[in-house]
């Protein structure tokens, strides 16, 4: 018995170990979870032609790409690490990956150009595991390794974390996708830059499009999830539309829980109101693996046909891509799409995207909005500590108030609330069995950038 | 009304395909298997991979039925071999032991899951013909809750027939009733424990290949659903198929209602029915305190 025992524990242990490793696995800068673009080391994310980012995990992706191009870039220096702290194991994975993705490829950009002040970037890349304990850890690892630099950032609560810490310690943050706008307004912080456009952008564009574009609704429902920002983006829109359009007003409203696996009763709760598809449009807050369950249980009961418009707020073409065929017609609201802007910075951009293998079966014609989150975020860093001549927080810090720089959107810069004065940009997708992958995407527009006011 | 009873049936048949495995392991074995989701969420990944890993267009029915068989077999295969090397190991120990244990085992599943198709959403799509709805009494309702209503009820007749009127089942009961008296009979006890672990997990895969048109193919799925599981064979009576069948559509049903005319008990309704039940019955809503049920 005592032999079995021992056996048990340490098969458990053992179970538990490689679980642990495999589900939090670049907890260390070192381990393996880069996306498999970068881990299976088959390709170039480098734009400039001289990386090769052949590792197993991003920061040694980052290592070796930047290694191969220093050779002939003559850098002077030592390498300059930024840390990049984000979500990339778990439910909400993808985009953290997806946003490592896009600094990875504005790294092997900058490397193959020299770097920056005649130093080699490095990505010191972290699991933060959408948890505020994770970050705040990872935020000390960070200070007491001496990275005073740091991107990524999925949730906007994780931020609040990391924060204080920030401030104590003098690190800046340049969030990659956080989107909830009380980091820019009640919650706002002299060391926390953001990139992504946020709900407050997301919602005056969609408000403006309902008086405009979309002027022949009349009712709009809305889908969230059951949490304080799907609530707060769902009332703040309403305010916001009866402003805009006083002729529409809003309907139905279903805030489905992030644990949900039927979302069927949620979904007949919409269709009790009868939508008209004549007039009827509808708010879209889901995002993730919650937004593709609940198109899929709504596909049958042809939901999305009963409504005009179908607004997607902080989703992305992921939905699209996984959805293919069956995938709804859909705008989406969001920050970036790749056919919208018409310059070298977004032809680079997308040329280096195109030269990764596909990313764990994800669909995409062009790069995804989380990777050019990523991507610009630490182009304003970037951009940044060349301006500033110096790395230094204050410097830096500094400097990204004050530049303007070339991103994939065009010449962009953040505003006195640290967000970055971007336009929203409005696109549309729709299944389409004869599309390459599904599903077909057209029609982008920005709307703004006057959208980006803080409230 | 109608409308959300249908829905809440249709959702509760799907969690008694998970549950009715749940509670059949525990049945025999007396083991808390939370290993369960992880076998339930292979089947799914094991139809998207046999039917969309490439570009997820159109699936003509026989395919999916292929796939779906194929892919709760496969599961089944994986169930037996976890048994061998695993769970043998387990049987013995106490239940907070063999508890961590599956749940260390699931941590694995997961992390191979996430290593093998990483933590991107995918999804399969609905059969040929199956991705529509009916109107049934002026409520619409979609074809395939239809089939996972019918799939359920084959299984839970299937199962009642096998474990009370096969020789197998005669023997699955009598192990778990007393497995040392059996084994001084000469029944083969390990054989018999392969064989009823092998069949929980081809269930737990077969609702999760059946799920793949109704949702988002992540390594968490394991965990989202065998939660949900638990309650139910809780709920039900530990060992107790009929116990779960009842307990997942009456949650079902009682979800559905809740989000329609109260949504703030939504999700939570779920669990203050366990609540209420337990202090009621504590032994389950139909019980066998020495085997199945």
């Amino acid at each position: 018995m005592k032999k079995h025992r021992m056996t048990f524990a340490a098969l458990a242990a053992c179970s538990l170990v490689i679980a642990a490793c495999s589900s939090a696995g670049t907890s260390t800068g070192s381990s393996s979870t880069a996306p498999p673009s970068q881990s299976q080391g088959s390709s170039s994310s480098s734009a400039g032609g001289g990386g090769e980012t052949s590792a197993s995990s991003a920061s040694q992706a980052s290592t070796e790409s930047s290694g191969s191009t220093a050779s002939g870039s003559g850098f002077t220096g030592e390498p300059l690490k930024i840390g990049f702290l984000d979500t990339m194991t778990g439910a909400n994975g993808n985009v953290g990956q997806l946003a490592l993705q896009g600094a990875q490829i504005a790294v092997d950009q900058w490397n193959a150009q020299g770097g920056v002040l005649g130093r080699k970037i490095e990505l010191e890349v972290k699991d933060e595991e959408l948890s505020p304990d994770k970050t705040v850890q990872h935020m000390r690892e960070f200070a007491s390794e001496g990275i005073n630099l740091v991107t990524g950032f999925t949730s906007s609560a994780d931020v609040l974390a990391a924060k204080p810490l920030a401030e104590q310690n003098n690190q800046l943050i340049v969030t990659a996708g956080t989107t909830d706008t009380s980091l820019t307004t009640t919650q706002h912080s002299k060391n926390v830059y953001e990139v992504a456009a946020n709900v407050h952008m997301m919602n005056v564009a969609a408000a403006h499009l309902a008086a405009t574009e979309w002027k022949d609704t009349k009712v709009w429902d809305g889908v969230a999830y059951d949490y304080l920002t799907g609530h707060d983006a769902w009332n703040e829109f309403g305010k916001l539309l009866a402003t805009a359009n006083p002729n529409a007003k809003t309907g139905k409203t279903a805030f489905v829980p992030f644990t949900a696996t039927q979302d069927t009763p949620f979904i007949n709760s919409l269709l009790a109101g009868n939508p008209d598809p004549q007039s009827s449009a509808l708010y879209f807050f889901l995002f993730g693996g919650g937004a593709v369950q609940f198109a899929k249980q709504a596909h049958p009961l042809d939901l999305f046909k009963q409504y005009k418009v179908v607004a997607g707020i902080g989703a992305g073409e992921e939905f699209s891509s996984a959805l293919g065929a069956e995938g709804p017609h859909i705008y989406y609201v969001h920050d970036y799409f790749y056919q919208g802007y018409d310059n070298p910075v977004n032809q680079a951009f997308i040329d280096a995207w195109k030269k990764l293998p596909p990313f764990q079966g994800l669909n995409l014609y062009g790069p995804h909005e989380w990777t050019y989150e990523g991507y610009t975020a630490m182009l304003a860093y970037l951009n940044a500590i060349k301006t500033a001549g110096s790395t230094e927080t204050d410097a830096v810090r500094t400097a990204l108030s004050s530049i303007e720089f070339d991103s994939p959107m065009g010449k962009v810069k953040f505003d006195p609330s640290n967000i970055l004065a971007a336009p929203v940009t409005v696109w549309q997708c729709q299944g389409d069995s004869t599309a390459q992958f599904g599903y077909k995407c057209f029609g982008a527009e920005s709307v703004g950038p006057d959208v980006t006011l803080a409230k | 009304m109608l409308g959300s009873v249908f829905a809440g049936i249709g959702d509760g048949f799907l969690l008694f395909l998970i549950a009715s495995g749940l509670t059949l392991i525990f049945g025999v074995m007396r083991i808390l298997n939370f290993s369960h989701g992880g076998y339930f969420m292979l089947g799914g990944y094991f139809v998207y991979q046999a039917v969309a890993s490439g570009s997820p267009i159109s699936l003509p029915l026989p395919l999916f039925v292929l796939a779906v068989v194929g892919g709760a077999l496969a599961v089944g295969v994986v169930g037996i071999a976890t048994e061998r090397l695993i769970f043998r190991k387990i049987y013995r120990l106490s239940d907070i032991a063999s508890l961590l244990g599956t749940f260390g085992l699931l941590l694995v599943i997961e992390g191979v899951a996430e290593i093998i198709w990483g933590v991107n959403p995918m999804s399969v799509p609905f059969p040929t013909a199956l991705g529509r709805s009916i109107v049934v009494g002026g409520v619409r309702v979609g074809t395939y809750s239809i089939v996972l209503i019918a799939v359920g009820i084959v299984v839970a007749v299937g199962l009642w027939a096998l474990l009370w009127r096969t020789a197998f089942g005669e023997r699955a009961r009598a192990v778990a009733e007393d497995r040392y008296v059996c084994e001084l009979a000469g029944v083969n006890t390990a054989l018999v424990s392969t064989s009823v672990f092998a069949l929980g997990t081809v269930l737990a895969g077969l609702g999760g290949a059946l799920a793949t048109p109704l949702i988002a193919l992540t390594p968490d799925v394991a965990t989202a659903f065998i939660i949900e599981a638990f309650a139910i064979v809780i709920v039900g009576g530990l060992g107790s198929i009929s116990g779960a069948m009842i307990a997942a559509i009456g949650f079902g049903v009682a979800d559905s209602l809740a989000i329609t005319y109260y949504p703030p008990l939504s999700g939570v309704i779920f669990f203050i029915l366990m609540f209420v039940v337990l202090l009621v019955r504590p032994q389950g809503l139909v019980s066998n305190a020495r085997g199945l049920a």
